[in-house]
């Protein structure tokens, strides 16, 4: 077994970005007039970089950062991803100004930036269409990429084309999962129902296509998770604190009453991060 | 034996893994729902108006204890095997000075440590801390283990139930547990019907609208003093089957050579081997720590009384066919030692061949305990000395029952 | 948010004892051991001070048993037991309108000295539970449907010690 090379920090940096990516997506896809979601795309903005942190603890070379993008290479979704996180910021920066007011922005910025900030945000009102798409479609590029980066490494249990949808979807329920801390409404809540359908079917999609991988000994990449070392942790947090728990509960209790909201919410979470540290550790192993 | 299944702790280990959270869901829904997440309520046990803790205790207890009993007469599991598994062996002073400690702690924390999980998954602050305090507590008991261990290892009377104690059948024992249960539970509603009057007269409103428990149906109550009889009866009702059908309940294992050379070199106090060939030859050689008993003398020794829960081994002049009737009604397991003295003659009275540079770790640990048995038997040369016992003796056992370690 | 209005009523003590009664039953029969809770606290600990001081725990052979040929010390059936208890809990009281955060105590104690007992007396049942290798789950309801003599010796013997303090801790509780 080899030592694993890549730690947590790779499995924050890829639960951030898809819950980044959750959160930009769900910024286009609902109205954004309640006041936290208004503030959705500067959120998902500030939890990304948070994640990059903590990519940015785990390289190697930290100075050499700026080589990814001197260097691009098309079939490096490495080079596709740096590019990506290089345009959210602006695309998701912009497009969080049309939800502010002019009362608010001048509140909260200092003097000399305010000139360029009213322009900045008068463009953007006028482009709110284009930034709107730009930014959906950043959001799913993310959420793909996150999954993708492990696809491309050519580790056994990482050799999956499902990853890339896997975690997209996975970090739509995390965005969703957050959102729903601060606000109550059926609609999220369906969203999130569907969302951890479709992660439960992947889920089971993703085992399945490495039961069709052999390893030189005979054995499959599935063995991992289907009584290998990492079958407890995957089927108990992923699983089922992931993913039946919240399903049923919020079942259950229709509409979501008060506490729930904050304990489906965690499970969520707990299930979307676990499952990036188990494929992330796994993959390795 | 069909249950339980063993591959679940062997090599199944991360299905059982997954067991162990189902099995978990269901203990802590069960506890929250029965009240037990609330620390006024489990106090109250202690100021004796309201029982809930004595009955759905006693109530479990009877439950699963009648529901095993009943299994394993049916011939569904080992009843003793599972027990010696499941439990930790009697260190009876150890365990009322514990216990003792455990409920001065529980009425000061108003949780056990089982419930303060559940109080705190509920949101309760105070059994939050109350589970951090049974870590705490944990930890400073490995610190300061070198102060308690003489204490910690006293009174060890080995796996000892209380059907050995009072010499009947564990059926019976059941049966009359459940019965005592029924018993006392009519006491508590008795019991719990006076204190709460008194603690009404007090005056303290407080009570009548918090704490004081909801008045129950009595058709539950009735149900279940009816299903606790009809499960003794049924208890009891087996016994008299198996009885008649003589005993049938001992079926003899076979033991390998390796397996016993193994255990008479790493845990001699746990198997009491019987050598049933004629005495002469049985003096002139045997298997180390084993007792000459001709076969026609083996009555003699009385086996089914022996409660000391070691292993018993039948060892033969070569195969034994099957279980001689004074060693069928022994308690614990009966082992019949393959290809009998004969077998042991040539595995460990024969010096073993070294299994050369490339053999695999299994190859070596037997080539091991054979050498060690080989030298220490007949005087040769000292081999290579065979790995050490896991640990000292009370703890070699692999863990069992729910909390200890 | 208000949800006062839904809690539901708690079962009939006889049928949640019957309702644990099968719980046991099954965890005896399909895995061939008990309910427990303490051990895996005592793990929770270990593994705590392993993250934070791995030295010492190797140290301590009572805590370095527990992490035996690499093993984690939370690798345990029982921690992925007390896991499933604490999910468990969660549920049930949330969907019986239960779930609040708050603490429970008597009339007349303030809230911090029932946390400071809270605390204390958990720490006494840790060092209590280690001392008779379990707590009232591992040791007086498994073991003592086992016919265990130990068992059952320790369960009077909580009863015991409960009834001697109950008076001098009436002003927790009444």
């Amino acid at each position: 077994m080899n030592s694993p090379i890549w730690n947590w920090e790779i499995a924050v940096y890829l639960f951030l970005g898809g819950m980044s990516a959750g959160l930009m997506i769900l910024s286009c896809i609902r109205s954004g007039h309640s006041s936290p979601e208004r503030l959705l795309p500067f959120l998902s903005v500030l939890i990304l970089s948070v994640g990059m942190a903590a990519l940015f603890m785990d390289l190697a070379f930290k100075t050499h950062v700026y080589r990814f993008y001197l260097a691009f290479q098309w079939k490096s979704p490495m080079s596709w991803g740096s590019w990506i996180l290089l345009g959210i910021y602006p695309a998701a920066l912009l497009f969080g100004l049309t939800r502010v007011e002019e009362a608010e922005i001048a509140r909260l910025t200092p003097a000399p930036l305010l000139g360029t900030i009213h322009s900045a945000r008068r463009w953007a009102i006028s482009q709110e269409r284009v930034l709107k798409q730009t930014n959906l479609f950043l959001g799913i590029a993310l959420g793909v990429y996150t999954g993708i980066l492990l696809s491309s490494l050519g580790r056994p249990a990482w050799n999956s084309a499902v990853l890339g949808p896997l975690f997209l979807v996975s970090g739509f329920s995390a965005g969703a999962a957050i959102l729903t801390l601060f606000t109550e409404e059926n609609n999220l809540h369906r969203w999130e129902m569907h969302a951890i359908s479709a992660e439960f079917a992947l889920i089971l999609l993703y085992i399945f296509g490495l039961t069709r991988i052999g390893n030189p000994d005979g054995s499959t990449p599935a063995d991992l998770f289907l009584g290998g070392r990492f079958t407890a942790i995957f089927w108990v947090f992923t699983v089922m604190i992931g993913l039946c728990l919240p399903f049923v509960l919020g079942r259950i209790l229709r509409p979501p009453v008060g506490n729930y909201r904050f304990l489906g919410a965690s499970f969520v979470l707990i299930g979307s991060f676990s499952l990036r540290w188990i494929i992330v550790t796994a993959g390795q192993s | 034996m069909i249950f339980p299944f063993d591959s679940l702790s062997a090599h199944h280990r991360e299905f059982g893994l997954i067991v162990a959270v189902i099995i978990g869901f269901a203990f802590g829904f069960v506890l929250e729902r029965a009240g037990f997440g609330r620390s006024p309520k489990l106090a109250a046990q202690f100021y004796l108006y309201d029982m809930t803790v004595f009955k759905v205790m006693f109530g479990a207890i009877v439950t699963a204890c009648l529901g095993i009993v009943v299994f394993s007469q049916l011939g569904l599991v080992e009843l003793r095997t599972l027990s010696n598994w499941a439990t930790s062996e009697t260190f009876l002073w150890p365990m009322i000075v514990g216990g003792f400690l455990l409920g001065i702690g529980f009425i000061i924390a108003g949780y056990c440590p089982g419930t303060s999980a559940v109080a705190a998954a509920s949101g309760n602050l105070d059994g939050l801390f109350t589970f951090i305090g049974v870590i705490i507590g944990s930890f400073i008991y490995s610190e300061a283990f070198p102060l308690f261990s003489r204490f910690h290892e006293a009174s060890n009377l080995g796996h000892v139930y209380l059907y050995d104690l009072l010499h009947l059948p564990a059926p019976a024992v059941a049966a009359a547990v459940a019965l005592m249960a029924i018993l006392c539970f009519l006491g508590a509603e008795k019991v719990e019907q006076y204190f709460s009057e008194k603690l009404k007269r007090s005056g303290n409103t407080e009570f009548e609208n918090n704490i004081l428990p909801e008045r129950h149906s009595r058709l539950a109550r009735q149900s279940t003093f009816a299903t606790f009889g009809a499960l003794a009866l049924i208890a009891c009702f087996t016994l008299f089957l198996t009885i008649r059908n003589g005993s049938s309940r001992s079926s003899a294992l076979p033991l390998s050579q390796a397996d016993l050379g193994e255990r008479v070199l790493k845990e001699p106090w746990r198997l009491r081997i019987i050598d049933l060939r004629e005495r002469e030859a049985c003096l002139e050689t045997r298997v180390p720590g084993s007792e000459c008993v001709p076969l026609a003398e083996l009555t003699t020794l009385a086996l089914s009384e022996d409660t000391s829960g070691r292993d018993l081994i039948l060892v033969g002049g070569i195969d034994l066919n099957e279980v001689p009737a004074a060693a069928a009604t022994y308690p614990g397991r009966v082992f019949i030692l393959e290809k009998g003295f004969e077998g042991w003659k040539s595995f460990a009275l024969t010096a073993p061949n070294h299994p050369g540079p490339s053999a695999s770790p299994d190859e070596v640990g037997s080539y091991r305990i054979r050498a060690a048995l080989y030298s220490s038997l007949t005087g040769a040369k000292q081999a290579p000395p065979p790995p050490p016992p896991a640990a000292t003796g009370g703890t070699t056992k692999k863990k069992g029952g729910g909390c200890s370690g | 948010m208000n949800e006062s209005h839904f809690e539901k009523p708690f079962w009939n003590p006889y049928l949640a004892g019957i309702a644990l009664g099968l719980v046991l039953l099954s965890s005896f029969l399909i895995m061939g051991r008990g309910l427990g809770a303490s051990g895996a606290a005592n793990r929770i600990g270990v593994a705590v001070v392993s993250a934070i001081a791995p030295a010492h725990v190797n140290a301590n052979p009572v805590m370095a048993s527990l992490k035996e040929d690499g093993a984690h010390p939370l690798d345990d059936w029982l921690v992925f037991e007390v896991l499933g208890l604490f999910l468990g809990g969660a549920v049930a009281a949330l969907t019986a309108g239960r779930m609040k955060l708050g603490i429970l105590k008597g009339p007349r104690i303030s809230s911090e000295f029932r946390l400071v007992f809270a605390l204390t007396g958990g720490i006494l049942m840790g060092i209590a539970a280690r001392l008779a290798r379990g707590c009232t789950s591992g040791q007086a309801l498994s073991g003592g449907a086992l016919l265990s003599l130990g068992s059952w010796a320790f369960m009077f013997s909580v009863f015991a010690g409960g009834y001697a303090l109950a008076r001098l801790m009436k002003k927790e509780w009444l």
